[in-house]
C-alpha cells in the first residue's frame, strides 16, 4: 500500500501544474493569435479609438502576456470576468449552461453502459459466430459514422415521420432543488416534465452515445476474451465448477480496463458535445463555445475550455486513483 | 516456414496474387541489389504470411477496397468530374437546376435561359454539354457528383498533411521520453498530459477558429507555397483566400494529434528498452539515434500497434475534419468539403435529402474503410495472430 500512497500523492501534486499549463495553453491560443481583439469587440474597423483604448485597459490587453493571464485567471475564478460581447459574467454563463450538458452526458452514459457492455459480453460469449460478426460490424459502423449525418437521418425518421421527439425548448420543473432538471422533476414527482425531458433528450443522447457504444462493445469483447485466455480459467474448468462461477471471475478481470475507459468516456461525453448540441439546439456548454467563436467572444471561449479542462482533468484523476485501487497488481 | 512454399497447401486466387506481388517486388529489388533475395527469404515469407492473413479477413479486404477507392477518387476525382466544384447551373436554368433532384438532365446551351450561344455560356463559366446530375444539385445548381469528387481531394490532402506531421512529433517525443526516462520523460509526459487534458475536438475548434488570421498573411506573402497548395487541393486561383481555412485546420490538427502517439510509443519503448538486444547495442556503443530508429522502432511490439493505430487514425482525421467543417470552422464555400456540404445542405433537409445523405455516405464509407483495414492490420502485424491461420490441405495429398 505504500506504493499506492506514494502514487496518489504524486498524482495529486502533478494535477495542479497540469491544470495551470492547460489553461495557459488555451489562453495563448485565444488571445495572441487574432490581430486585435479590443478593436473587434469595439465594433471592427470603424471603432471609436477611445472605446478601443478603454477595452484594452479593462482587459489588460496592453500589458505583458503573463500579467494578462494572471488577471484573466483571477477574474474568472472570482467570477468578475465580464464578456465584452454579451456583457454577462463568463463563469455564470457557463454554470447556467452546465445542467443541459450534464443531463445530456448522463443520458448518453446510461445508454453506453446499458447497451455497449452487454453487447460486448454477448459478442465474446458467441465468439466467431454470426452474432459476434454482427456486433463487431455494428461497432465498426457506429465508430465510423459521422454523427452529424446520422443525426439528420434520425431526425428525419423520428421527428419528421414518426413525431416521437421534440426539437425545441428545454423543459424544466417548476422548482429547483439540485439544479439538474431531470432529478428535480423526479424528486418533485412531476412526471409530465420527466416525460418531456426524456422526449427531448433521448435522440440527442443516442446520437452522442452512438460512437462510444460501438467502442465500448469492442473493448468489452476484447478484454473479456483476454481474461478468458488466462490460466485461472483452465483451472476453473478443470475443477468442474459451474459456468456462472467461471463467468463471474472472468467478468471481474475483464472489467478492470473497461472501468477506466468508461470514466474517460464520461469525460468525453461531457466535453465533446458541441456538434450534438448545435444540431439539436440544446443550449449547453458546447453550443456556447461555438457561439462565442462566431461572436469573437474569446473570453467566454477560454472560460468554456477552462471549465471543460477542469472537469476532464478531475475525471482523469479519479479514474487513475480508482484504477490503482481496483487492480492491486498495478504498481507505480 | 518451409511449408508455405510447398505445393500441398491449398491457396486461393488471392493468395496466388499475393505470391506474385511479393515475388515481383523481390525480383525488382534483386535487380538493384544482387543477393538481397537470398538473404531476406525469411522476411519475404513473413510478408507472404501477412498477405495470406489479409486474404482470410473479409472486413480487411472490404476496408482495403474502400481505401483504394477513396485514394483513387481523391487523385483522379477532380480530373474526371464533369463540372467544376463551383459551376453554378442556376445561372443557366433556375427552375431546373435549383436543388435539382438526382437524375435531372440539363443540356447546355439548349436548356439555358440566360445564354443561347456557346460563347455566352462559357462566359458564365458553364461549358456546354449534356449533364446528368446523378446525385442532384445544391441551391446554386452545383453538381453534387462533381463536388463529391472534389471533396475527396480536400479530405485526402488534409488527412495526408495532418498524418505526415502530427504523429511524427508524437513518435519522436515518445521515443525520447521512453528511452531516456527520468526528468526528460517527466517533462515530456507532463506536456503531453496538458494537451490530453482537453478533448481534442474542443482544442481543434479553438485553434481552427483563430489561426486563419495568421495563415492568410503567410499565404499572401508566399506565392510558391500558395500555388502549390492550390494545385494540391485542386482549387481555382480565385478561391485562394479560402485556402487559409484549410491550412488552419491542418495546423490545428497537428497541434492536437501528437499526444496520443507520444503515449503509445513511450509505453512500447519502456518495455522494449529493457530487452537484452538493446542492452547489447548500448554496450557496443551504438549511438542512441541508431538504437531508437533501427533497434527499438522496428520491433513488432512497437511498430505493429503504431501502424495499425496510424491507419485507424486516418479515418478519425477524416471524421474530425468533416466535423470541424460542419461546425463552421474549416473549409468555407465555395470549396468542396464533405462536412461543409452537409452543413450547407442541412437547411434544405429533408426536402433535398441528397445534399445531406451523399456527402455523409462518402465520409462514412471512407472512415469505415480505414477502421476495418486498421483493425485487420493489428492482427496481421502481430506475429502471434499471424501464425494462427490454418491452411487447408489439398485433397489427396499426404503431408
Amino acid at each position: 500500500m505504500a506504493d499506492l500512497k506514494k502514487f496518489l500523492v504524486r498524482r495529486l501534486i502533478t494535477f495542479i501544474p497540469t491544470l495551470i499549463g492547460a489553461t495557459f495553453l488555451v489562453f495563448l491560443v485565444a488571445v495572441v493569435v487574432p490581430a486585435d481583439p479590443a478593436r473587434l469587440w469595439a465594433g471592427g474597423e470603424k471603432a471609436d479609438p477611445r472605446v478601443v483604448e478603454l477595452l484594452r485597459k479593462e482587459y489588460h490587453l496592453d500589458e505583458p502576456i503573463w500579467v494578462q493571464y494572471y488577471y484573466f485567471m483571477v477574474n474568472l475564478i472570482t467570477n468578475r470576468m465580464v464578456s465584452p460581447v454579451t456583457h454577462e459574467n463568463v463563469w455564470s454563463t457557463i454554470l447556467e449552461r452546465l445542467p443541459v450538458t450534464l443531463q445530456l452526458a448522463l443520458f448518453s452514459f446510461t445508454l453506453v453502459v446499458a447497451v455497449g457492455v452487454p453487447l460486448g459480453i454477448i459478442a465474446a460469449l458467441k465468439r466467431d459466430t454470426i452474432v459476434d460478426y454482427l456486433i463487431r460490424a455494428f461497432a465498426a459502423i457506429g465508430m465510423s459514422m459521422p454523427i452529424f449525418w446520422f443525426a439528420y437521418i434520425l431526425i428525419f425518421v423520428f421527428y419528421t415521420n414518426l413525431g416521437w421527439t421534440t426539437l425545441a425548448g428545454n423543459p424544466t420543473p417548476a422548482k429547483t432543488i439540485t439544479g439538474l432538471p431531470i432529478l428535480d422533476a423526479i424528486l418533485l414527482g412531476d412526471w409530465r416534465t420527466v416525460c418531456q425531458i426524456v422526449e427531448r433528450f433521448w435522440l440527442p443522447s443516442l446520437v452522442l452515445a452512438w460512437p462510444s457504444i460501438g467502442f465500448v462493445a469492442r473493448l468489452v469483447r476484447n478484454s473479456f476474451l483476454d481474461a478468458m485466455s488466462a490460466d485461472f480459467v483452465e483451472y476453473i474448468i478443470a475443477r468442474g465448477l459451474p459456468k456462472t462461477t467461471l463467468y463471474k471471475h472472468v467478468l471481474r478481470n475483464a472489467l478492470v480496463p473497461v472501468v477506466t475507459v468508461l470514466g474517460l468516456i464520461f469525460g468525453g461525453l461531457l466535453a465533446g458535445a458541441p456538434i450534438t448540441e448545435t444540431i439539436f439546439a440544446l443550449p449547453g456548454i458546447g453550443m456556447l463555445m461555438i457561439q462565442s467563436i462566431q461572436n469573437y467572444d474569446y473570453l467566454t471561449l477560454i472560460g468554456g475550455v477552462f471549465f471543460i479542462g477542469l472537469i476532464y482533468l478531475t475525471i482523469n484523476l479519479v479514474v487513475d486513483i480508482l484504477y490503482a485501487i481496483i487492480d492491486p497488481r498495478i504498481r507505480y | 516456414m518451409e511449408t508455405l512454399r510447398d505445393k500441398v497447401y491449398e491457396k486461393n486466387i488471392l493468395d496466388r496474387l499475393a505470391d506474385m506481388l511479393v515475388d515481383g517486388i523481390a525480383s525488382v529489388i534483386e535487380k538493384f541489389r544482387p543477393g538481397w533475395r537470398a538473404r531476406n527469404e525469411a522476411k519475404l515469407d513473413e510478408y507472404r504470411l501477412m498477405l495470406y492473413t489479409l486474404n482470410r479477413s473479409p472486413p480487411g479486404l472490404i476496408g482495403l477496397m474502400l481505401i483504394i477507392g477513396f485514394v483513387f477518387t481523391a487523385v483522379f476525382g477532380p480530373l474526371i468530374a464533369p463540372l467544376s466544384y463551383d459551376t453554378p447551373l442556376v445561372f443557366c436554368n433556375y427552375e431546373k437546376a435549383y436543388l435539382a433532384a438526382p437524375g435531372t438532365t440539363i443540356v447546355v446551351p439548349q436548356d439555358c435561359n440566360s445564354c443561347s450561344t456557346v460563347e455566352e455560356c462559357l462566359e458564365l463559366g458553364i461549358p456546354p454539354g449534356k449533364y446528368t446530375l446523378v446525385f442532384g444539385a445544391d441551391d446554386y445548381g452545383r453538381d453534387l457528383y462533381s463536388r463529391l469528387l472534389y471533396g475527396a481531394r480536400t479530405s485526402f490532402i488534409v488527412t495526408v498533411l495532418t498524418m505526415a506531421v502530427g504523429p511524427l512529433i508524437g513518435i519522436l517525443l515518445g521515443l525520447v521520453a521512453g528511452y531516456y526516462g527520468g526528468i526528460v520523460d517527466e517533462i515530456i509526459m507532463r506536456i503531453t498530459d496538458i494537451f490530453l487534458a482537453f478533448p481534442g475536438l474542443i482544442l481543434a475548434i479553438a485553434f481552427s477558429a483563430v489561426l486563419p488570421y495568421r495563415i492568410s498573411d503567410i499565404l499572401q506573402e508566399n506565392v510558391v507555397l500558395r500555388d502549390f497548395l492550390l494545385w494540391l487541393f485542386a482549387v481555382k486561383p480565385e478561391h485562394a483566400p479560402s485556402l487559409a481555412y484549410l491550412v488552419s485546420v491542418v495546423i490545428a490538427l497537428w497541434i492536437v494529434w501528437w499526444p496520443g502517439y507520444a503515449r503509445l510509443v513511450r509505453g512500447a519503448v519502456l518495455s522494449a528498452r529493457e530487452a537484452t538486444f538493446v542492452e547489447a547495442a548500448r554496450a557496443l556503443g551504438v549511438p542512441v539515434r541508431r538504437i531508437l530508429f533501427k533497434h527499438i522502432l522496428p520491433q513488432p511490439t512497437v511498430s505493429g500497434p503504431l501502424i495499425a493505430y496510424l491507419t485507424t487514425d486516418m479515418g478519425t482525421v477524416i471524421l474530425v475534419e468533416a466535423g470541424l467543417s460542419f461546425l463552421g470552422v474549416g473549409a468555407v464555400p465555395p470549396l468542396a468539403d464533405w462536412g461543409r456540404m452537409i452543413y450547407d445542405g442541412a437547411r434544405y433537409f429533408p426536402n433535398a435529402w441528397w445534399l445531406v445523405f451523399y456527402p455523409g455516405l462518402a465520409i462514412f464509407l471512407t472512415t469505415l474503410g480505414f477502421y476495418l483495414f486498421g483493425d485487420t492490420l493489428r492482427d496481421i502485424l502481430d506475429p502471434k495472430t499471424r501464425r494462427r491461420i490454418r491452411f487447408k490441405v489439398k485433397r489427396g495429398v499426404a503431408v
